[in-house]
């Protein structure tokens, strides 16, 4: 499985629920790692814009999320490029770039860019 | 004089560096405030902090030993890096790189990083090829514990 680049809101959403899915199973049966919690982070804030009309605290999350995953844990380059580690860069870095909060949230990164969605 | 080399010449500006980088390169470019492409004109010894269970080599290092607290403020390390340990790398002659100042992680919304991740400290960012012909010195608990 490689990298796809999300095209559109639809894809998004489907691939950002695959994901949540797959973490909240994980959540069920037990005991995660640290680096399942971290990786859970943005995966939950990025829902809960998107599902959950939540106001998001903080600018923006950036790709750069990525990288202490992958530099701070053994096991971080074997999940980001399992099929689910693939599965949630693709959606992290559609919210990342490509996602604008709705109106109704005054304030955040996106000011000025609200007409584009 | 170590081992030169050879991509030396194969990287001529700092678009052709972002290039060979395969996967997430705006993680990288996010990472600064403002990237410069270089070269190691000799052989350059620099440093990893990093917490326990981490891996010893990183695309990501700096030039001195920072306290645990600076490290994290000045590195803008994520919160699960106590930067309780440090790694120190030999980086071989004519190896390119990309070097400037920690750009700040204190606006990241994801709750990986805290208010302390201001950054403007200096590193420096190797490519995956490069990574792997790092050379450990040491991997020591950070002496500057505090």
């Amino acid at each position: 499985m490689n990298l796809q680049v999300v095209v559109n809101d639809k894809i998004f959403k489907e691939k950002l629920i695959e994901v949540k899915k797959y973490f909240d199973s994980m959540m069920m049966s037990g005991v995660i790692s640290p680096m399942y919690e971290d990786a859970y982070k943005p995966l939950k804030v990025t829902y809960d814009v998107v599902f959950n009309n939540e106001i998001m605290y903080g600018v923006q999350i950036k790709t750069s999320t990525f990288w202490p995953i992958k530099d701070g844990y053994q096991e971080g380059d074997e999940f980001l490029n399992s099929d689910i580690g693939i599965l949630y860069q693709e959606v992290i870095y559609y919210f990342a770039h490509h996602y604008h909060i709705p109106e109704n949230q005054i304030g955040g990164y996106n000011i000025g860019h609200n007409k584009t969605r | 004089m170590g081992k030169v080399i050879t991509s030396e010449n194969s990287i001529k500006t700092i678009d052709e560096f972002w290039a060979k980088i395969t996967i997430n390169v705006d993680e990288v470019k996010d990472a600064f405030t403002i990237p410069t492409l270089k070269y190691a004109e000799q052989d350059m010894i620099l440093y990893r902090h990093c917490n326990n269970g981490a891996p010893q080599l990183s695309n990501w290092l700096t030039d001195e030993i920072l306290s645990t607290a600076q490290a994290r403020i000045k590195l803008a390390l994520p919160n699960s890096n106590t930067a309780e340990r440090v790694i120190k790398v030999k980086i071989l002659k004519g190896t390119p790189y990309i070097e400037g100042n920690v750009a700040s992680q204190v606006d990241n919304a994801s709750g990986l990083f805290g208010n302390y991740a201001t950054g403007g400290g200096k590193q420096f960012y190797f490519l995956d090829k490069d990574k792997s012909l790092m050379q450990i010195i040491e991997d020591i608990p950070n002496p500057k514990s505090y």
